[in-house]
């Protein structure tokens, strides 16, 4: 899988580039717009994250000129600015997704792993985790064949968790999946309450491991 | 009716001028029509009683000097000629002589003891007896026998004062009195005598009733005055009559006069009433339309252009400097906030970097304990630096009014329910009873903007909880004819009264035990009062003080009501 990342800010760049190398992604950068179009020009990408504020032009007209091009690469918008109007923009001009800065990097991965899904033919919608599956379609999640009622937010939570097992996410990383429109220091410790109610509702304290002071990560060996 | 006054300053003034041009005239016009009338009759009065004086007073000279001429002539010795028949006629010729230098309807004569006419002025009368002799008893000097009035005195021979020769007489008749009264000119003079009913003078058909020695009496048509006469003419009364029409002719043209115009005072005034409230208030409404375009337009850049100098002039003045104040602010305000708002989006760029590394070293690299506490220190701290920086960006665009607001029909059980499961597991965790109670609620659907009803609901009911140790957190719905009230009721630790109002500002924090324990930036209560305001609505606080719990009070108020 190719994906393309065109970034201005460096620091920004190599963790993108860092993240999706780490997922076993093929990445190539680009700092502003003449690269990302020779880019384009040369290689097949299947994704192509584009920042919008670029030195030499914003990544909305490399957006533009992509599907004048007729190129059908999934292409996520990376944007400072969150008012609805650029994201309608940008979703109108061909864009397939519009995350907003600064963004949680589960989430990106998780919009990566979505559209990369959605290009490819094997869309394996269902996840188990020993005697535990999720349906990712239903957004549904069982324990032994039967159904176990969570809410939205405990579901999102679970999802991240058990998408990268044994890997650490932040109480705020989780809580940019369930609630990233209201204030973080007002509800950070309702994560900590839903991954209770999780534990609860799954009847199994041992999957979901507390890293202290840090977060929480699926704890695969059980 | 009352607000077509209480509204408008140009009414006001209209009523004032009418009022004030008006007033005066109608009062002049009421006192001319009623009033006036009665003083001038009253006058007119006054001045004939004084003709009739006057009369009177003249025709009793006139009498008198006539008597005194027949006692003058009744002691000249020339009068002893009538012993001899006055043969010679020289009485007689005395008594021509006098008659004629009198030119009136009149006759001296001479009569003796036995009636018998001895000496005349008119020779037809001589050698004839005079009837009225009877008469001579009354000793009073004269006497009337119908419109003739007789004056007599007695003579006695000059030589022998004790011998009675007869009487002198003057046969006076009382129409020459006319000319007394035929010069008057618009008014009607005659004497009248009641007891024969005799008129000198014409009466021109008026019939009066006497009943005193003097009055005055107006009839319809006329203003009558009478006097009872004196001495010779006793019996009779004298009469001035005046014809209104005539009298007052003055008067009533000058009443026709008044009438047909005060229909174009009237209308003078109420010209003249329209024009000037209207020239008084037209700056006013300029100004006002001016100020209206510029309210509406927002464009405080503008000036006012009055030309006048007066009041009005003076008012566009200071408007002009609050304009460029308000210019000068709103300039600075609005670079204000674009400084924040460009300097928030720069700083999330370097911030997300932060974030990312912070959260990529904690999920994909190997950390010891201490290096992972490090590293999820900085993506602490670093989130609470972004979510400082979104309340700062959120308060710049509320102040440059740049909030978008997305006002549409909304269920407003569903939209509580909501932000009240969100916080339910909060609240579950910690043992406090969470209780969402809808009462005297009759609205289902309001106009807001979700999303801020929601950021302000989530904030009440997250600061409750957090503020609440033991006890209990209650969302309430209810409303009024205006208002939705939407009440977070805790009984946590409450707030001094003297801290109340330090908590709608940006940063302020109540200072205790607990909420030092709280993680904040201090924003979040001042923001969501900002966004209220924005959405029409407001946020209030009511606390019995500290450890008595606080209720605040969300109430928005209702759309098109």
């Amino acid at each position: 899988m190719n994906i393309l990342v065109v970034e201005d800010d460096e620091a920004n760049a190599k963790l993108i580039e860092k993240l999706l190398k780490q997922e076993k992604y093929s990445v190539d950068i680009a700092v502003n717009a003449s690269q990302a179009l020779e880019a384009i020009d040369k290689a097949l990408y299947q994704l192509i994250i584009l920042d919008w504020n670029l030195p030499d032009g914003s990544g909305y007209e490399i957006l533009q000129e992509t599907r004048e091009l007729l190129i059908d690469s999934q292409v996520l918008m990376l944007s400072a600015n969150s008012d609805i109007e650029y994201r309608v923009k940008a979703l109108d001009a061909g864009a397939d997704d519009y995350l907003c800065k600064p963004y949680a990097l589960v989430e990106l991965l998780a919009r990566v792993k979505s559209l990369l899904r959605r290009s490819s033919t094997n869309k394996n919608t269902i996840l188990e985790l020993g005697n535990i599956s999720l349906d990712r379609q239903a957004k549904e999640v069982f324990v032994d064949g039967s159904e176990v009622g969570f809410t939205s937010a405990e579901y999102d939570i679970f999802e991240a968790l058990a998408s990268n097992p044994n890997k650490t996410f932040t109480k705020f990383e989780l809580l940019n999946l369930s609630n990233n429109e209201y204030a973080a220091s007002m509800m950070s410790n309702i994560v900590e309450v839903h991954i209770k109610n999780i534990r609860k509702k799954l009847s199994n304290k041992e999957i979901i491991k507390t890293v202290r002071s840090v977060g929480y990560k699926i704890n695969l060996s059980s | 009716m009352f607000n077509f006054f209480k509204k408008s300053l140009a009414n006001r003034l209209l009523i004032s001028f009418l009022t004030i041009g008006f007033l005066p005239f109608l009062i002049f016009l009421v006192y001319t029509l009623v009033l006036s009338e009665t003083q001038i009759v009253k006058k007119l009065i006054s001045d004939q009683h004084h003709e009739v004086e006057v009369m009177s007073k003249l025709i009793d000279t006139h009498l008198n000097s006539l008597s005194k001429e027949v006692s003058f002539l009744a002691r000249l010795e020339v009068m002893d000629d009538v012993l001899a028949q006055d043969l010679d006629k020289r009485v007689s010729r005395l008594l021509k002589q006098k008659k004629d230098d009198y030119e009136l309807d009149l006759d001296f004569f001479f009569v003796d003891k036995d009636a018998n006419i001895l000496a005349s002025s008119n020779i037809e009368l001589l050698e004839k007896k005079f009837f009225g002799a009877n008469s001579f008893k009354f000793q009073k000097g004269s006497f009337i026998e119908a419109d003739e009035l007789f004056m007599y005195a007695k003579v006695y021979a000059s030589f022998d004062s004790k011998k009675s020769l007869g009487y002198l007489i003057l046969k006076y008749s009382l129409e020459n009195l006319k000319v007394y009264f035929e010069h008057k000119k618009d008014a009607n003079a005659y004497m009248y005598n009641p007891k024969s009913s005799l008129y000198i003078g014409s009466n021109n058909g008026l019939s009066i009733v006497i009943k005193s020695t003097k009055d005055s009496i107006n009839i319809e048509k006329d203003l009558v005055v009478y006097k009872k006469m004196n001495n010779m003419l006793k019996d009779w009364y004298i009469f001035y009559a005046v014809e209104k029409h005539t009298a007052l002719a003055f008067f009533y043209n000058f009443n026709l006069f008044m009438l047909y115009l005060s229909p174009f005072i009237l209308l003078l005034v109420i010209f003249i009433s329209l024009k000037f409230s209207r020239y008084i208030v037209k700056p006013i409404k300029d100004l006002t339309l001016i100020t209206d375009e510029i309210v509406h337009s927002k464009d405080y850049s503008r000036y006012l252009d009055m030309a006048s100098e007066d009041e009005v002039g003076k008012l566009a003045e200071s408007f002009n400097t609050l304009l460029n104040t308000t210019d000068k602010s709103i300039d600075a305000s609005e670079a204000k906030s674009s400084f924040i708002s460009n300097m928030s989006h720069e700083l999330k760029t370097p911030l997300n970097a932060i974030i990312g590394f912070s959260q990529y070293l904690i999920t994909y690299e190997k950390l010891s304990d201490e290096q992972l506490d490090i590293v999820s220190n900085i993506e602490n701290s670093s989130q609470y630096l972004l979510e400082m920086i979104h309340g700062i960006l959120d308060i710049a665009k509320i102040e440059a009014g740049k909030v978008d607001i997305n006002i549409q029909k909304q269920n407003i059980l569903e939209l509580c329910q909501e932000c009240f499961s969100m916080l339910e597991p909060l609240a579950d965790d910690k043992g406090l009873g969470f209780e969402f109670m809808v009462k005297d609620c009759s609205l289902e659907l309001i106009d807001t903007d979700e999303k801020i009803f929601k950021q302000i609901l989530i904030n009440l009911l997250s600061n409750a909880i957090k503020y609440t140790q033991n006890g209990e957190v209650k969302l309430m719905l209810s409303n009024t004819r205006n208002e939705l009230l939407v009440k977070v009721i805790d009984n946590g630790i409450g707030i001094p009264k003297d801290e109340m109002p330090k908590l709608f500002k940006e940063f302020s924090r109540i200072d205790n035990k607990l909420s030092s324990k709280q993680k904040g930036t201090g924003l979040g209560l001042s923001l969501s009062k900002k966004l209220a305001n924005v959405i029409e609505a407001d946020i209030s606080l009511e606390s019995d003080g500290l450890s008595y719990g606080t209720t605040a009070i969300f109430s928005l108020k209702l759309r098109g009501e």
